[in-house]
């Protein structure tokens, strides 16, 4: 069978994209959420419009594939992703392109040079030592650091009581909140 | 494009702790991270206090932090004196809107700058505040944490309310914000993805990219250098 001709074809969109998140996401899961977004958001006419795709997805980051006269609908999409099998998660489009390589070469192989932001690696995971800190107002264990940022989980009723409200597993806090303890991870 | 690129992009409302989960410095970080010029850390709690955010980083280099306080208040008296016992303690004054009474006392009250999602109840604003908002220059609120956090038929309620507001603001040229109105750094979007939930409520791109850049560089320029002589009477030049 003959391919479809090169005019005839859909014109696409790649997004390339960053998930922070409270754990772990599975490719899977992601792609079913995306999707589950979409369809809330626009319908199942308006997402079959989109043509939303996962094409890669690793390491926390991946490009998505949309039409090309509907990327402000995708990235509405994506922004209302707000958690994933309960885990608080957050998409952020790093760039648009036309082709999967520009997407890939621009945003998610290089580094902008004006701005020197430290590589977003996985986040580390302590199990060994136990590390009580605190910070003023709230004291907690340390569960997730990724350079300057911390987790921290605290269970303490007034601690549980904020984190119920902002609807977060893990205090957010930052190795500057330490006062006077250094913290080796 | 090249106007998005150039643009510099802030959020108006975000909280911290000690109110909500995230400490100001992380919020700052992540905020940056997204693509933000400023951001303005409100405090938010039922004592209407505000708490001076003792910010234990350096400032990153080509960011502005402002302080707020979102006063939520049930009477209208009430109102007014959180408004007066906040004034010249923060930069930027805005009220938790939703009841009717409140929204059309922050819109009457030129000291406010911002009535935060005044639709939260699914009430939509009249023709009467509007125009009250646009001659007192209070910035209207369009949340996109209304969009993020809810669905279904609550999300469609205030969607439909926010839709209108968004077209009164429109027709009486009243000013519209965009904010994040963010409780943890989960809940932050990038510029982008805000003028996209912006234009999914009723704005067009480019009263998105308003929105987002140059209304709330305008109520900061106003509120920092002093330029407001008394109500609706500020030195422009």
């Amino acid at each position: 069978m003959k391919i479809l001709p090169p005019t005839l074809r859909e014109s696409n969109r790649y997004l390339a994209i960053s998930v922070t998140s409270e754990g772990d996401i599975p490719r899977r899961d992601l792609v079913n959420e995306i999707l589950f977004c979409a369809a809330t958001l626009h319908g199942d006419a308006g997402s079959s419009e989109m043509g939303i795709r996962l094409l890669s997805f690793e390491e926390n980051k991946g490009i998505i594939q949309c039409r090309m006269d509907r990327v402000w609908e995708t990235r509405a999409v994506l922004a209302t992703v707000t958690s994933i099998k309960g885990m608080r998660t957050r998409i952020k489009v790093l760039g648009v392109s036309g082709t999967v390589r520009g997407a890939t070469e621009k945003y998610l192989l290089t580094q902008d040079i004006n701005e020197p932001e430290p590589e977003r690696k996985r986040t580390q995971t302590i199990k060994e030592s136990r590390m009580i800190i605190d910070v003023g107002t709230i004291s907690g264990e340390v569960v997730n650091r990724n350079n300057n940022e911390i987790d921290l989980l605290s269970e303490d009723p007034h601690s549980l009581e904020i984190l119920n409200r902002s609807n977060t597993r893990y205090f957010g806090i930052t190795v500057f909140d330490i006062k006077d303890k250094e913290i080796d991870v | 494009m090249g106007i998005i690129k150039s643009s510099n992009f802030y959020d108006l409302n975000v909280h911290t702790l000690p109110d909500y989960a995230d400490s100001p410095s992380r919020m700052i970080l992540e905020a940056k991270y997204m693509g933000y010029s400023g951001i303005c850390l409100t405090s938010i709690n039922t004592a209407n206090t505000f708490h001076g955010t003792d910010i234990t980083m350096p400032t990153p280099r080509d960011f502005e932090i402002y302080t707020g306080i979102e006063i939520q208040a049930d009477n209208l008296s009430k109102l007014n004196k959180y408004i007066n016992r906040s004034m010249n303690k923060v930069d930027i004054i805005t009220v938790s809107g939703g009841d009717e009474d409140i929204n059309r006392g922050a819109v009457e009250n030129g000291r406010v700058d911002i009535l935060a999602h005044p639709a939260s109840r699914g009430k939509p604003l009249n023709h009467v505040l509007s125009k009250a908002a646009a001659d007192n220059g209070v910035a209207i609120d369009f949340n996109i944490d209304a969009l993020i956090r809810h669905r279904g038929g609550s999300r469609v309620r205030i969607l439909s309310a926010i839709r209108q507001n968004a077209r009164l603001a429109r027709k009486f040229d009243a000013p519209m914000v965009i904010t994040s109105n963010a409780r943890s750094h989960y809940d932050l979007r990038g510029p982008r993805e805000m003028m996209a939930l912006g234009m999914l409520m009723g704005m067009t791109q480019e009263e998105a990219l308003h929105a987002l850049s140059t209304v709330p560089g305008s109520i900061i320029n106003r509120n920092r250098n002093n330029n407001r002589i008394m109500d609706g009477v500020e030195v422009v030049q």
